[in-house]
């Protein structure tokens, strides 16, 4: 270790290369503040949008649909319940798959286990950076894209659509779990270790009971956020909350709009609400 | 040294020998057979702070047993085990600790949960590191008692490496003084004499250590 006093870093000069960066890049993009004022017609829209934020409505605006479907409330709860069924389903799959996945990509996995002459550890190496790899694909592709790409292969079908979130969503929990592992505290792993235990159970006994705290409350973070993907999937005809918030919105139906959005915001805060219970009984 | 004992470091010169057998010389699954048998009662809080208490004590077996074995003993522990552990949480005075959570334990209670790991070994020996570095004065005496007690009782060899010199020559019978990894001293405690001991604190070179 460097035992002399290190020079501050000319931080000045990189917060300022940032900001000319910003500033190049706004230039690129054409970006201009004038393309923000809407016209006449897009200033009604907003205005009446908006102005049914605080009428939100409890039953169907439109006297048709009123007459030849479930009640609105019941329709919207309907939805609201499909919506978390799917984010479930895909996060138990994501969980699945992430959690072997991330282990084979942590560094502990590989450093713990008892692979002794230097061509097996070449070998492990290998499957490490393979397992990696294929993380990183899974995990580049955005859900949405996921999305189309499934609804074109497999059409409407609600599989697909648990596996378009599932798939990125295995591919980044895979990637935290396999960082949360590597750093969580090892002084129990190596007291473990000293005790003549054997790899696998200084692993699974050692290790990853010190890093699941946080691997529980990461997971029920990205529950909430399989919620919000799984109410987007709506846009692509699937049954959840989005399909309510683009054909009402489509349909200048604002009042339903809005039940809509006040429904997912409880849902989310409700979600988060639950997943700080469960960190703060697991840190306690 | 305490690590020499334990056989987590190998001698490159000397020998360690536990049971007659030279650590060194152990094949990595005799090895491992031995170290099973060397309790081991660390400084830092090597327990897992999300297991019950009961689950932190039957660990101290899992170098006994395989792996079936010994997932089951940490899941779903036998009626057994679980007499065992409660058996010596009593031993080291908090037997009403056994099925809470390790994290919502005292410094010291911890540090007896630590203790009971070391004797549901079944140890033929017990290591000590800094046992009482994280415990207040007053409970590093009874601690460190307590561990001398449960020694003398089933006969078992005690080491435990100690900075308070004080505690070292008021409860052991035999110092030994390191300095920089030398021997400065290695007598029964009546014959360590404060200028050995000056010898040993002398504030020069790396931080010394008293093994008691």
């Amino acid at each position: 270790m460097d035992r002399h006093p290190p020079k501050p870093p000319p931080r000045g000069l990189i917060l300022l290369g940032i900001g000319l960066l910003g500033l190049l890049a706004a230039f690129l993009l054409g970006l201009r503040p004038a393309g923000l004022v809407p016209n006449a017609g897009g200033l009604r829209l907003a205005r009446d949008f908006f102005s049914a934020a605080t009428e939100p409505a409890f039953s169907w605006e439109s006297a048709h649909l009123a007459a030849h479907t479930t009640p609105f409330l019941a329709d919207l709860a309907h939805a609201a319940l499909r919506t978390l069924i799917f984010a479930a389903a895909a996060m138990s799959l994501s969980v699945l798959a992430g959690l072997p996945l991330g282990i084979l990509a942590s560094e502990t996995w590989w450093r713990r286990s008892s692979f002794k002459n230097s061509r097996m550890t070449a070998a492990a190496r290998g499957l490490q950076a393979a397992v990696r790899i294929g993380i990183a694909l899974m995990r580049s592709v955005h859900e949405l894209i996921w999305a189309v790409i499934l609804l074109a292969a497999v059409g409407l079908n609600t599989f697909g659509a648990v596996l378009a979130i599932a798939v990125p969503y295995s591919g980044t929990l895979a990637k935290v779990f396999s960082e949360m592992l590597d750093e969580a505290p090892r002084h129990s792993a190596k007291a473990l270790e000293g005790i003549g235990v054997r790899p696998l159970s200084v692993f699974l006994f050692g290790l990853v009971p010190r890093a699941l705290p946080d691997l529980v409350a990461y997971t029920a973070y990205r529950f909430e956020c399989a919620v919000r993907s799984a109410a987007v999937l709506g846009f692509f005809g699937y049954p959840t909350l989005g399909y309510h918030l683009t054909l009402s919105f489509g349909d200048g139906r604002f009042r339903e709009t809005w039940t809509t959005i006040y429904l997912l915001l409880g849902l989310i805060l409700f979600l988060e609400w639950w997943s700080t219970a469960i960190r703060r009984r697991l840190v306690s | 040294m305490l690590r020499l004992m334990a056989g987590s470091l190998l001698a490159d010169a000397g020998t360690a020998s536990f049971g007659g057998k030279d650590l060194a010389q152990l094949a990595p699954a005799d090895l491992r057979a031995a170290r099973s048998r060397i309790g081991f009662v660390h400084q830092d809080h090597s327990l897992v702070p999300i297991f019950r208490a009961h689950q932190n004590v039957i660990a101290g077996a899992l170098g006994q047993r395989g792996f079936w074995s010994a997932a089951r003993s940490m899941i779903r522990p036998t009626v057994e085990d679980l007499d065992r552990a409660h058996r010596l949480l009593e031993r080291v005075g908090i037997p009403e600790k056994l099925c809470l959570r390790t994290d919502s334990l005292s410094g010291g209670q911890q540090q007896r949960v630590a203790i009971a790991r070391a004797l549901f070994q079944a140890p033929h020996a017990l290591l000590a590191d800094e046992p009482v570095a994280s415990v207040d004065p007053t409970r590093a005496r009874a601690v460190l008692t307590l561990m001398k007690d449960v020694a003398k009782e089933r006969g078992l060899t005690l080491v435990a490496s100690l900075h308070d010199i004080q505690l070292a020559r008021e409860l052991f019978p035999r110092l030994v003084g390191l300095r920089g990894g030398r021997l400065v001293f290695d007598s029964p405690t009546a014959q360590v004499h404060d200028d050995a001991l000056e010898a040993l604190y002398r504030i020069d070179g790396p931080p010394p250590r008293a093994d008691g």
